[in-house]
């Protein structure tokens, strides 16, 4: 469904992307490992054309979309959840979810978004009963799932989650995964997973990839990835050293 | 039948997206945790960061047997030994032997990947699998081992044992497919025939053959002698032992688990890659091991790439049947020869066992190749004049074909060594 080949990002003189070549297959669940500024926002942000690449390229659908503006991506069928949710506080929880079907909103559509929306609703039963309440007041895995609601509404093939568990309690992370892979299957949708909670994001996820420094250096089933010995060093906090010395 | 459909059948393009970004991590793994591929990237002036094609393998220096001896035992692992949970050794058929390591990721992708061609071969759960490779340091019983018991075919771990001993439990145990060498293999059909026995009573069905090169004209021979299915597996230690690459049940080349490995053909000379479907040797770069990652290695192994695709539906490209190695190679007068050459005239002969030696001795100035061939019984006849002639026949068909002086030398039947591992064909006299 995605390939990208060779993507270089530069902030300036900054090279942050490094010849980053992925993919993801339809229905798949992928997650992207890396610690704090190894490329992993910088990536999901050039997929939805946020950020221009320097070279390389990224296809979508057998559709190459390197360099599109982003409102042309969310119009094909890619859509981000950003990090720290990015949500409109000032906003009711339904009016938040309106904008984020903005770029289909016509005359004449009324009736077809508000059964999107329904749908929303049956999925996040909690953002119903909070749809008039101001966003800001929701609590932090509330305005996630707020957040993942709106970027549904633009009906996207592929949804870019970029670290959902941000700020989150850690037992609402866990309601937040298993609404993940939920929605996996019932609205028949692939995604790419940025998380910081490397366990949990193998754990629902198909195949994963671990980026250092700008570079993919390990790409694996999340089977695999689970039981490597440098990701449990490095991002499941396992201390192999002192096992030893037990 | 297939064990990984997804995988086996998958959109070359797709494939093709996949080893390049294994290729990539691959590069830059093996740059941080190998200081021997490290020190080899710097003075070559090689950028990690530098590999956007699978075309780009080309700039990666070859690795060679030689190189894994100057670092042995564990120099060129790429992750501490306490991660890797298993160690094997090549056999060492040419040398010194070199040592491998596999971490607990890498026995399960190579567990995967013999299951995959055992099912590729025609095997099932409901299978009895006799293994008599040599368990030990050889990678092979182990390998076969693991495949078969991923199936959940029930698996006699056996080893080598005297031949009548495997008769045995081939016939106790209803033994469905029997796993060795090919050279074993003809003389457990051998022992059969001294016994008596008739091979039809055998559950037998299947062999699984490799560990050595063997001709098409050795494979009709074990056919028919054991009447089962011959298929050809292909494997070396230092890649990780059986799993490289196996025949599916139309037995036309060998299936390369290609998500895994990358394979290249070479001109052994000039170290150039060839065009598709010429021979040349075989050289492999692994994609997602962990603890013996090699780039370019040069197996030795001559093949070609069958650029056709397969009947069976597997996108993974095949080779060739192996031709023999770079290190078998006999250069009588300039022209090569390969030991498999000879064998396949030599099985095609009626009259002949299939046992041959080839001995290379050095008179004066000249090399002298000599051919020493088991005859049947029946061709042993006292008559001077006529065993005379069936030699000059031999000897004309192996010199109109190969086109190289040699001789010819009958033996009387079984006079020349059984092996019960790989075969060893060649006795090279000659001093440098």
């Amino acid at each position: 469904m995605l390939r990208i080949k060779n993507l270089d990002v530069h902030y300036g003189k900054l090279y942050i992307l490094k010849k980053v070549s992925l993919h993801i297959k339809k229905g798949e669940l992928v997650t992207i490992l890396g610690s704090n500024g190894a490329g992993k926002t910088t990536l999901l942000n050039t997929i939805s054309g946020l950020i221009k690449p320097t070279s390389g390229e990224i296809v979508f659908e057998d559709r190459n979309i390197t360099g599109m503006e982003p409102d042309k991506i969310v119009k094909i069928g890619i859509s981000q959840v950003p990090e720290g949710r990015l949500i409109f506080k000032t906003l009711t929880v339904e009016e938040n979810l309106l904008l984020g079907s903005y770029h289909r909103y016509k005359i004449g559509r009324k009736k077809e978004i508000k059964n999107d929306m329904e749908t929303i609703y049956s999925l996040f039963p909690k953002l119903k009963d909070r749809r008039k309440q101001l966003a800001g007041t929701l609590s932090g895995g509330e305005q996630q799932m707020l957040a993942i609601g709106r970027a549904l509404m633009s009906k996207p093939k592929l949804l870019l989650l970029d670290e959902p568990s941000m700020g989150v309690a850690p037992n609402v992370v866990k309601e937040i995964f298993v609404h993940l892979v939920e929605l996996l299957k019932s609205l028949s949708l692939t995604m790419l997973l940025v998380e910081q909670n490397a366990k949990s994001a193998l754990k629902i996820a198909h195949r994963g990839y671990v980026i250092e420094t700008g570079r993919i250096v390990l790409e694996g089933s999340s089977e695999d990835l689970l039981s490597n010995k440098d990701v449990q060093r490095a991002y499941l906090g396992r201390d192999l050293d002192a096992e030893v010395i037990i | 039948m297939f064990f990984d459909q997804e995988n086996e059948c998958m959109d070359r393009e797709d494939l093709k997206q996949l080893q390049l970004e294994r290729l990539q991590s691959t590069v830059h793994r093996v740059y941080r945790n190998v200081p021997f591929y490290r020190k080899k990237f710097d003075e070559l002036g090689i950028d990690p960061d530098d590999f956007t094609s699978l075309d780009d393998v080309r700039k990666l220096p070859f690795t060679t047997k030689a190189d894994l001896r100057e670092n042995y035992p564990y120099g060129l692992f790429a992750v501490p030994l306490r991660e890797v949970v298993r160690i094997h050794a090549s056999s060492g058929t040419t040398g010194m032997p070199t040592v491998v390591g596999y971490t607990k990721n890498d026995l399960k992708t190579w567990s995967h990947l013999v299951a995959r061609n055992l099912v590729a071969a025609g095997i099932t759960k409901d299978d009895v699998i006799q293994i008599a490779h040599n368990y030990g340091l050889f990678t092979g019983a182990f390998g076969l081992h693991y495949g078969a018991e991923k199936i959940g075919a029930s698996v006699i771990p056996i080893s080598i044992e005297n031949p009548k001993k495997q008769i045995k439990i081939m016939q106790d145990y209803k033994t469905t497919t029997l796993v060795c060498t090919p050279s074993y293999a003809l003389l457990i059909a051998e022992t059969i025939v001294d016994m008596g026995i008739n091979p039809n009573f055998f559950s037998l069905k299947l062999g699984i053959f490799g560990a050595e090169p063997w001709s098409e004209a050795m494979r009709k021979e074990i056919q028919e002698k054991l009447k089962i299915k011959a298929i050809d597996i292909y494997g070396l230690s230092e890649i990780m032992g059986p799993g490289v690459a196996g025949e599916c049940e139309y037995q036309c080349g060998l299936h390369v688990n290609e998500d895994h490995l990358l394979i290249e053909i070479i001109d052994p000379q000039t170290l150039e890659p060839l065009p598709v479907g010429e021979f040349g040797e075989l050289v492999i770069t692994t994609l997602t091991k962990e603890a013996f990652p090699l780039l370019r290695y040069r197996t030795r192994d001559l093949t070609r790439i069958i650029p056709e695709s397969c009947k069976c539906g597997r996108t993974l490209i095949r080779l060739d049947r192996i031709k023999g190695r770079t290190d078998d190679m006999i250069i009588i007068k300039g022209i090569k020869v390969f030991p498999s050459q000879i064998e396949e005239i030599l099985f095609d002969i009626q009259g002949i066992e299939p046992h041959y030696q080839i001995v290379i001795e050095r008179k004066g100035f000249v090399d002298e190749l000599t051919v020493l061939v088991e005859a049947s019984e029946e061709l042993f006849f006292d008559e001077m004049r006529k065993q005379q002639e069936f030699i000059n026949l031999v000897k004309e068909r192996l010199m109109s074909e190969l086109d190289i002086p040699l001789n010819v030398k009958l033996v009387e039947k079984k006079s020349l060594e059984r092996f019960e591992g790989k075969a060893k064909r060649v006795i090279d006299k000659r001093t440098y």
